[in-house]
């Protein structure tokens, strides 16, 4: 492929219990307790690498964990995972028929080293379910590469300094993961697959709703670059952006690497020089703060790097940025490098004076960092490497999502040498039997569930349908359907309104075919309008034994009068004025809102839509 | 031990003479083939519950999967494994300059490190291994580690402890400012009563310590733990034998349990371990050590090695309905018997016959309660003054578990008959009390 190639990460939760426990999937405010642990690499993980590694740990990073009533023994990590939730298996088999992949004869759960505290353990429990597969998108062929099952980590609530808060709600929650291969050569083509198996997933009617509940990792390279995950992407509308920002990145990289190889430039190499004393002075209130609170301007050449730091042609950020994210993995906020000084209070002056100090040619840069003694070497150490990654063009990382739709260095890319398995879940046989039992069940697609409903249910309006299968759960609107004709709904139209009232009032769970029934009657019979069923809905739930009467006196429903009618409508009008001469008839939404807001419901909306465009001619 | 199980390394039946016709082991790279379901990937050792016909091989992507062994299938041997390379043990440097601390290993979650490639739990049987399993020992103490033995703490025995205390006894001999002991926690309680008993006059503080979670996870509580008791041993004011683990669910504290008066009150908590019947000796934290129960400080004296003991004492646990056969097998062939009793210690009546028909012939029955607070009495109600009467010992507010180890160190003294239950009402290390009071 000559294009960039790009492959998606979907992970969606799951409306099952959670996956190693019994506890519910549901988020909650509410904090029982906390504790508070440390993880450390294990011994064979270190083995005789890495010290880096040892280093972090041993700073003593401490995580904070908060108990809720969704949390048991298991997510505070003080229980062994007990079997894992069927039903969560069987979503996740389901998940894998319907993509057409093949699922494995045996499910082996495996621990997936995590030590950024968003597990309890240290390690993310994760299954590969199935492999193979394929959707199509806008007609190619998109290859999945597997189908996994896995416990979604706890939630931050808060980060800072040397830890993290976690809450213990959100942990264990039962994921599935669909992985593509990186059949995917376009921005637009990412969004539509996304689209596409996001779509898949929740045709199975179990997939959870919400912020959060789906999280894409974006997987890009450009020939000539590298492999970089962007991970934890939240909104489907940003992954384009996040595509066409990666992939300008990596062109960027190559084109600076381009240049730093017919300079011969080379990597950093040396202790960095304490140029403390040639900023004493300076006008940069940045700097003169930090070295005021005992920090170091810590300096370093980098041999042939001129031009490549600042802004580059495109537009685009020049490596600058990338050896800024580096400083900041071990808290150095900010570095300043030559391409972009005089600057931000440094002097001209001060600027040749540090050149000088560093002995720097024409085509050599430098930056300069102000932090305490360890910190700033240990930011240097990070920034020197990633100086060198530079030559070579594309290192391999994972990044951050930014809510401008670029992206920050997060962390190198694990490997699959952090994978063992997880011995305290026995393996699950995936028996003939069940696939059968899946295969037979697998559910509808969205399309094939509306024309079905629409053809069973052909008094509902059609539009209302649509919307109510793309948004509710399949069970919900079934039922709530079948109530609304066992009940004799009288005209299309009622039958229609009552659906929708129901479909979105949370309480109307609770009611009884006698209430439904009132309800239609009411409407029929022009008692109250329909834009008062909701309230009428919601009394009945908190009012078990209420007639319709007592209900629409409680919310103060019935019919208004014509007169009280037009006395609000006046009010509204007058109040607003100067937004209806601005906007005209624009202004006619906002005040009908209003308007039937105070009218509490109490009258027909068409007939006070009507009204208020009278009144409101009155006044252009 | 509490989690983790090591992964058998066996295949079975077909797929055992299937890996054996192409010369795979686990670590060989293998291939199979046929139809979709076709893999490569590294043989992977099964794990206890893999179905016999399931082959494990590890993916690419390091995922492992499950796939049957079919009559079609091909299994190729494509590459052999690498072999499992011995692992590097980084050499932690001591100072000598910090007090000396002997480190003792016997087994258990403390020191056990996973191996990567196949998933398998190993104990550490190295000394260094434990050493480098918590590399800021060497900040805290001059550690000499040995490990004596790496066996899960339910298959110790009488031997065993004989052999820790002797181990102890020698280094605090040879001028070592204190003792730890890494230990499975199952029976760790056993072993710090029988070290209590056999170290009389202790001069300082032997630790035992251990992990609910094996030191293989990222989230072990052994490091914390081993660290704490490194610093109780060289630094704490103690002539006891103590437990040390973690007072809550957080790694930041750890409490100091008496070796006569621990107990694990939970089968997978990080702070199972409880003291009964009394206040904990104190707790090492961030902030340091801080001994605020009742305790016994350092001393200068040598303390003894009393390391006889005689197993044949029976412990039994008294329910209603209580076979006879149940009792009398464990009292057959033995020289003592203690019984958790129900309420203040007693035992159904119809059984108070062969007690009495076991004490006559020489033998000596303990009574304790299975309420684990509070005394035996057994003055109070008739049955108990039966048992009395028949010559039962009173084992007043010991724990059921430390009366026994008590009894078979009693015994093992070979002091006369007579001498027994005046030695077993005494308070020898602290495993009994004369006062209970109101918390």
């Amino acid at each position: 492929m000559n294009g960039p190639r790009i492959g998606l990460e979907i992970h969606q939760q799951l409306a099952a219990g959670k996956l190693f426990c019994r506890c519910p999937s549901e988020l909650h405010e509410r904090v029982r307790g906390e504790f508070v642990r440390h993880l450390s690499p294990t011994l064979s993980e270190l083995g005789d690498v890495d010290k880096a590694a040892r280093l972090e740990s041993e700073k003593g990073m401490s995580f904070r964990y908060q108990d809720t009533e969704s949390s048991c023994l298991v997510e505070a990590d003080e229980e062994p995972p007990h079997r894992p939730d069927e039903d969560a298996i069987d979503l996740a088999l389901t998940v894998a028929l319907m993509l057409g992949a093949e699922p494995v004869d045996e499910i082996e759960f495996m621990r997936k080293i995590v030590l950024d505290g968003s597990n309890t353990t240290g390690f993310q429990r994760t299954a590969l379910i199935a492999r193979g597969g394929e959707i199509l998108v806008g007609g190619e062929r998109v290859r999945i590469s597997a189908v996994c099952l896995e416990e979604d980590a706890a939630r931050r609530v808060e980060s800072g300094g040397c830890g993290a808060t976690f809450r213990l709600d959100r942990l264990g929650i039962p994921l599935v993961e669909v992985a593509t291969e990186p059949d995917i050569g376009a921005p637009d083509m990412a969004r539509d697959a996304a689209l596409a198996i996001g779509r898949l997933l929740r045709d199975t009617g179990k997939a959870r709703r919400g912020i959060g509940s789906v999280r894409e990792d974006i997987n890009i390279s450009v020939p000539g670059g590298a492999r970089v995950e962007i991970k934890g992407v939240q909104e489907l509308g940003m992954i384009s952006s996040y595509i066409s920002g990666e992939i300008g990145r990596q062109e960027r990289l190559i084109g600076i690497a381009r240049v730093l190889a017919e300079r011969v430039a080379s990597a950093p190499s040396g202790e960095a020089a304490d140029i403390t004393h040639l900023l004493k002075g300076t006008g940069s209130k940045m700097v003169s703060g930090a070295i005021a609170k005992g920090g170091k301007a810590l300096a370093i050449r980098l041999p042939g790097f001129a031009g490549a730091l600042g802004i580059q042609k495109d537009g685009g950020k020049g490596l600058g940025t990338e050896l800024a994210q580096r400083a900041r993995t071990v808290g150095v906020k900010g570095l300043m490098h030559s391409d972009e000084l005089p600057g931000y209070g440094i002097t001209d002056d001060e600027k040749s004076a540090i050149e000088k100090e560093l002995r720097c040619g024409p085509t050599d840069a430098f930056l300069f960092l102000v932090a305490d003694g360890e910190k700033g070497k240990a930011a240097i150490a990070r920034v020197t490497e990633r100086a060198a990654e530079a030559l070579k063009g594309v290192p391999e990382e994972t990044r951050d999502p930014a809510p401008d739709g670029g992206s920050t260095y997060s962390r190198p890319l694990p490997g699959g040498a952090r994978m063992y398995p997880e011995t305290d879940v026995p393996p699950i046989l995936v028996t003939e039997e069940r696939l059968k039992r899946l295969r037979e069940n697998l559910p509808k697609s969205a399309a094939v569930r509306k024309k079905e409903l629409k053809e069973r249910y052909p008094g509902i309006d059609e539009q209302r349908i649509s919307i109510a299968v793309d948004e509710r759960e399949d069970g919900l609107i079934g039922e709530i359907l079948e109530r609304i004709c066992a009940c004799g709904a009288p005209d299309p139209k009622t039958a229609s309104v009552v659906f929708s009232a129901v479909l979105y009032t949370p309480e109307s769970k609770a009611l009884s075919k006698e209430e439904l029934t009132s309800i239609f009657t009411g409407l029929a019979e022009g008692s109250f309008s329909k834009e008062a069923v909701p309230a009428v809905i919601a009394h009945y739930a908190a009012n078990p034994g209420a007639t319709l009467a007592s209900a629409l006196g409680a919310i103060g429903a019935g019919s208004v009068s014509s007169g009280e009618m037009e006395k609000i409508i006046s009010e509204v009008v007058a109040e607003n004025k100067d937004l209806i001469s601005a906007r005209g008839e624009g202004a006619l939404a906002p005040l009908m809102g209003e308007v039937m807001k105070r009218l509490r419901g109490r009258a027909d909306g068409k007939l006070v839509s009507e009204a208020l465009k009278r009144e409101m001619k009155k006044l252009v | 031990m509490a989690i983790g199980h090591p992964v058998n390394m066996s295949y079975e039946a077909e797929v055992l003479k299937a890996l054996d016709g192409i010369g795979a082991r686990p670590g060989d790279i293998v291939r199979m083939e046929g139809g979709r379901k076709g893999a490569e990937g590294v043989l992977m050792p099964r794990h206890e519950f893999t179905s016999k016909d399931i082959i494990v091989v590890k993916l690419k992507n390091g995922y492992n999967i499950g796939l049957r062994l079919e009559r079609d299938s091909k299994l190729v041997l494509m590459k052999k494994g690498i072999g499992l390379p011995e692992r590097s043990v980084p050499k932690v440097g001591m100072s000598k300059e910090l007090p000396a601390v002997k480190l003792i290993g016997t087994g258990g979650t403390i020191a056990s490190y996973v191996d990567y490639k196949t998933g398998a739990v190993h104990p550490a049987l190295k000394a260094d291994e434990l050493v480098a399993s918590a590399p800021e020992l060497a900040d805290i103490c001059n550690i000499d580690s040995e490990v004596l033995y790496s066996i899960l703490s339910e298959d110790m025995t009488v031997e065993y402890w004989q052999n820790i205390a002797e181990h102890a006894f020698e280094a605090l001999k040879g001028g070592a400012a204190g003792v730890v002991i890494a230990h499975g926690t199952d029976t760790m309680a056993f072993t710090a009563a029988a070290v209590s008993f056999m170290l009389p006059g202790l001069n300082a503080p032997v630790v035992l310590t251990g992990s609910q979670r094996s030191s293989d996870r990222p989230s072990s509580d052994a490091r914390a733990n081993l660290l704490s008791a490194a610093r109780l041993a060289a630094y704490g004011d103690l002539g006891e034998v103590a437990i040390l683990m973690h007072s809550g669910s957080s790694d930041d504290s750890a409490i100091v349990h008496r070796g006569t008066r621990a107990r694990k009150m939970h089968s997978t908590r990080r702070d199972a371990f409880r003291t009964m019947g009394g206040e904990p000796i104190g707790t090492v934290g961030e902030d340091g050590i801080s001994l605020t129960g009742e305790h016994r400080g350092r001393g200068t004296t040598c303390p003894e090695l009393k390391k006889d003991m005689d197993d044949a004492v029976g412990l039994v646990y008294a329910y209603p309905g209580m076979h006879e056969k149940v009792l009398g097998a464990s009292m057959d062939g033995m020289r003592g018997i203690v019984i958790a009793g129900t309420g203040l210690g007693h035992l159904p009546s119809k059984l108070l016959p062969s007690i009495e028909k076991f004490i006559n012939g020489g033998g000596h029955a303990v009574m304790t309660t299975q309420c684990l607070g509070g005394a035996v009495n057994l003055s109070v109600y008739s049955n108990g003054r039966a048992l009395a009467r028949a010559g039962v010992i009173e084992g007043t507010d010991m724990l059921p578990e430390v009366a026994w180890v008590k009894l078979m160190w009693v015994l093992g003294q070979k002091v006369s008959g007579e001498k027994v239950g005046g030695l077993m009402a005494s308070n020898l290390a602290g495993e009994m009390s004369e006062r209970r009071v109101l918390d």
